[in-house]
């Protein structure tokens, strides 16, 4: 055993350095930072080593066991000997050490060496795209935000002059001229109280305290929304209803030609009330907007700050700013995602994103989908309609915010708990009429209305899921494959396809671990004599012995996935997984017989 | 003597064990790999096919023989001593195995080899597929020429758009599987591998068909395999016999696959022209072929009896 351990130790800390080595100095490197060329070439060592760690390891064991096997093969004479019993318990628990080590290095090391690398190569067009970012907002008036960029780039690439230069004369303006913070404006829906949270018999009494301080607005206001969120047996309604129509009758009186600067701004501010009361938030918006640019004085007026923070809110629960999406394609997590789905009248939804960029908002994570594009068939596969948005916002909306009608017309499963809520218009925070809205065609526009909302029909985690395996299922966590198998055919994916991945890397460890007691039977078959003499040129054969290796274990890997789509065939994708481990528990029950009935009695 | 005869009579049902199992297992992988080439997602996997089955024999049956060579020769090296009566009885096989198995392999394969009409079988819909640069997504039927087209490269207004596609073109992107979805998740057998060991079989049955000279040209390949046995008198360590073993048989093997692809078209062309100016070449088919496989038997024969002797010598000197 310790013999085994120290070859096999020796041979593949030989082969670490050689390949940190052919790291270091073989290879081409892509446009780096200064700071980043190092790290990449001893990732790239690291990812040589990985690859040829199985053939390594399989040599150090091999020529490990024929050297401690051949040095000692006493009490070995019969079949299924005691010693043979204790060889085995020895092999076990290396072969079991290297089956995990090389399961970590392909499941981790490999795809961790390939996205550190990755990351590595894209700082230099990070660090000029923080720049450029930081530029245009120092250029447009608002240095805090360059500044902030500017410490982005430096962060990741301190001798960047561009950096330094934007973060010098950032620094000083952005200390003197400190922006109030805008409320982040996140979509609500409504469940039973006001936006604002307030119970019905709350709103009676702010609707009253407003009346008494004359506060008109916020009096019609809160009377307004606490009539819209009681029951219709709630003893509240009457004296809501009466505080309303009293409030509204005052800001009528209100109404009359404007004269004054005060009476100008109040008008508008009325017109901007009775707009957010109609239901056109967009508009009533833009009037607060303005009025809230207007003066530094409008800018803090209560009703303005509240109706502005009010219509924001509505708006962002219909719609979301075009400037919300300047710069997110830089810093996308997904790409190329597709994906369909199957409405119950038999008809088809084919949904393709170029790109998805994950930010984190107040209010949990919001996804900005680019290029939306979704072509819908019926059941016949004849086109129905198409939908095309540049760039479309997507947050998560638990079904409970739903009504009835929607769920049932959406097809959800019973235990779906949330889905992805998609925002399809985009508007200009501050000019009235620039807005990107979806593009649709249609085959019979009969009847049809385009939407600016739309809520899809499947789960958000699924959506999540299918994020991932846009990237492919092997580079998926086995968690979520093991997720997204039986969904898979749903949103036009290949069931077998998962499974087969799904085996290929659940039943890898099982897999190492024959190989290694095969390697382990074929050692003592082929054991050195145990009084010969160790020459030291046979150490220039096991460098051969690690490429007829690494041959013989791509060809093992082969057969391997090639069995497991057998097994998939003959037990189903439901129990493949049972019947895969079942399988390759029967080999290695096989294997280890078949080791352990080695004898010594055609010893060299 | 009685145990070096035992032993050399061991390796005549030993031979014949690995090249029955060989072709046993050779065929069941073969069917395996054909079946799985045949899978199409969303339809069962095909887990027998007596026609692959048969098939398959003739596929693998030469490449057997071919590797048989290397098999008996680890064989020896596990079980090995006995004298010089095991090593006559691996020359006996070796001349068996290339002078009449071989050779009847080809009179029964021409008498009774027929070609595996692969059953057509229509993709299914409702699955996203690869077609060259762009996924394709056939919604109802196979047969419908209308999918939804993912063009990925293409500007974002103009990526996903419903298209009439040629139904082929994603059954061509996939061979030699059916399915394109499938062959992503096995890697493709080097089509150099069974193309060349194609090329030798062919070229095997051009050789007998021929006659014996050409047979004999042609045997130069197994005499290079066989032959590489020799080596294994090279080392006293096992484990080093079979590396050096696996080195000149894969060498062989290599240089012989190579010979006969086309990227040594030029190589075997000059090489013809050369050697025709010899006078006892022209009769010889591949003459620079069969001189290299010549060349290295006489080689590892060579190399091999020295160190044979050589080991003998010291292993008397020791037991004086």
């Amino acid at each position: 055993m310790k013999r085994v351990l120290q070859i096999l130790f020796g041979y593949v800390v030989f082969c670490f350095c050689l390949c940190l080595a052919a790291g270091f100095f073989t290879g081409t490197v892509p446009e780096l930072l200064e700071r980043s060329v190092r790290s990449y070439r001893l990732y790239a060592g690291l990812r040589y080593f990985c690859l040829i760690l199985p053939a390594v390891a399989l040599t150090g064991f091999t020529v490990g066991c024929a050297v401690s096997f051949g040095r000692n093969p006493e009490g070995s004479f019969m079949r299924f000997s005691p010693a043979m019993f204790q060889r085995y318990g020895h092999i076990m628990v290396v072969g079991l050490v290297c089956s995990f080590i090389l399961t970590c290095t392909a499941e981790i090391g490999t795809p961790l060496l390939v996205s550190r690398q990755s990351q590595l190569a894209q700082m230099p067009k990070r660090v000029r795209e923080y720049v450029r970012i930081g530029n245009a907002s120092y250029d447009s008036g608002n240095p805090g935000l360059a500044f902030q960029y500017a410490q982005l780039a430096v962060k990741l690439d301190p001798k960047s002059r561009d950096a330094l230069e934007l973060s010098s004369k950032a620094e000083l303006p952005q200390k003197t001229n400190v922006k109030p913070d805008i409320p982040d404006m996140v979509p609500e829906i409504s469940s039973g109280v006001s936006e604002e949270g307030y119970s019905v018999s709350t709103l009676r009494k702010k609707a009253e305290e407003a009346y008494a301080k004359g506060n008109w607005f916020d009096a019609h206001y809160y009377a307004e929304t606490g009539i819209a969120v009681a029951s219709a047996k709630d003893t509240n309604v009457e004296p809501l209803k009466q505080t309303a129509a009293a409030a509204w009758n005052k800001l009528s009186q209100s109404e009359k030609p404007a004269e004054t600067e005060d009476e100008r701004i109040y008008k508008q501010k009325l017109e901007g009330y009775k707009t957010l009361m109609d239901g056109d938030n967009l508009k009533a918006y833009y009037i607060f907007r303005t009025l809230s640019q207007q003066s530094r004085a409008l800018s803090v007026d209560p009703d303005v700050v509240r109706y502005l923070n009010l219509a924001g809110k509505r708006v962002a629960a219909e719609s979301f700013f075009i400037d919300e999406t300047f710069n997110v394609q830089e810093f996308e997590n997904a790409g190329n995602v597709y994906f369909s789905l199957h409405r119950a009248d038999g008809s088809v939804d084919v949904v393709y994103i170029k790109g998805v960029t994950a930010v984190k908002g107040s209010d949990g994570m919001v996804q900005y989908l680019r290029g939306l594009s979704i072509v819908s068939t019926d059941k016949d596969g004849t086109f129905l309609r198409s939908m095309h948005v540049e760039y479309a916002k997507l947050i998560e909306v638990p079904v409970s915010d739903l009504d009835k009608d929607t769920v049932v017309s959406l097809g959800l499963d019973p235990d779906v708990t949330s889905v992805p809520y998609l925002l399809l218009r985009s508007v200009d925070r501050d000019t009235e009429g620039v807005a990107a809205m979806p593009q649709y065609e249609y085959a019979d526009k009969q009847g049809a209305a385009d939407e600016v909302q739309m809520i899809l029909p499947l789960s958000y985690d699924d959506f999540e899921l299918l994020l991932e395996a846009s990237a492919g299922p092997e580079l998926m966590t086995i968690p979520s494959i093991f997720r997204f198998t039986g969904k898979a055919v749903r949103y036009g994916f290949s069931e077998e396809v998962f499974e087969q991945i799904m085996l290929n890397r659940s039943l890898y460890p099982l897999f190492i671990l024959l190989i290694f007691i095969l390697a382990a039977g074929f050692a003592w078959n082929y054991r050195i004599g145990e009084k010969l003499m160790f020459k030291t040129v046979w150490v220039a054969v096991f460098p051969i012995f690690s490429v007829v290796a690494y041959l013989l274990f791509k060809s093992a890997e082969w057969l391997y996935k090639l069995f497991n789509y057998v097994i998939l065939g003959a037990a189903g994708t439901q129990s493949a997984l049972a019947a895969g481990c079942g399988v390759y528990v029967g080999v290695l029950i096989l294997v280890s017989l078949v080791f352990l009935s080695r004898n010594s009695a055609d010893a060299a | 003597m009685i145990k070096s005869l035992k032993k050399a009579l061991l390796l005549i049902p030993a031979y014949i064990l690995i090249l029955l199992s060989g072709c046993v297992i050779g065929v069941l992988l073969y069917m395996l790999y054909y079946n799985t080439t045949g899978l199409v997602a969303g339809k069962p996997l095909q887990l027998f096919n007596i026609h692959a089955l048969y098939a398959g024999f003739f596929v693998i049956a030469p490449i057997v023989i071919m590797l048989s060579g290397g098999i008996l020769s680890c064989y020896r090296i596990r079980h090995s001593k006995g004298g010089f009566l095991p090593v006559l009885m691996f020359i006996l096989l070796g001349a068996a195995a290339w002078g009449v198995v071989y050779p009847s392999f080809i009179q029964f394969k021409s008498r009774f080899a027929t070609a595996v009409t692969p059953e057509k079988t229509a993709l299914t819909p409702g699955y996203f597929r690869r077609a060259g640069s762009t996924v394709v997504y056939v919604p109802v039927s196979p047969l419908a020429v209308h999918a939804v087209v993912i063009n990925e490269a293409a500007a974002p207004d103009a990526a996903l758009s419903l298209q009439k596609i040629s139904v082929v073109e994603p059954v061509l992107d996939a061979s030699p599987f059916k399915d394109i979805l499938i062959r992503d998740t096995i890697p493709v057998m080097p089509g150099w591998i069974l193309q060349g060991f194609a090329d030798i079989e062919m070229r095997a049955e051009q050789a007998w068909n021929s006659g014996y000279v050409s047979w004999l040209c042609f045997a130069s390949f197994g005499l290079a395999l066989f032959s590489s046995y020799a080596l294994t008198f090279c080392s006293q360590w096992r484990l080093v016999d079979v590396i050096y073993l696996c080195v000149m048989q894969s060498g062989i093997l290599s240089f012989n696959l190579l010979y006969y692809s086309g990227y040594a078209r030029p190589v075997r062309a000059y090489a013809e022209q050369v050697l025709s100016r010899i006078k006892f070449v022209p009769p010889l088919d591949e003459p620079l072929l069969v001189c290299v496989n010549v060349f290295s038997s006489l080689v590892f024969i060579c190399v091999g009896a020295a160190a044979a002797l050589t080991q003998m010598k010291t292993n008397r000197r020791r037991s004086i």
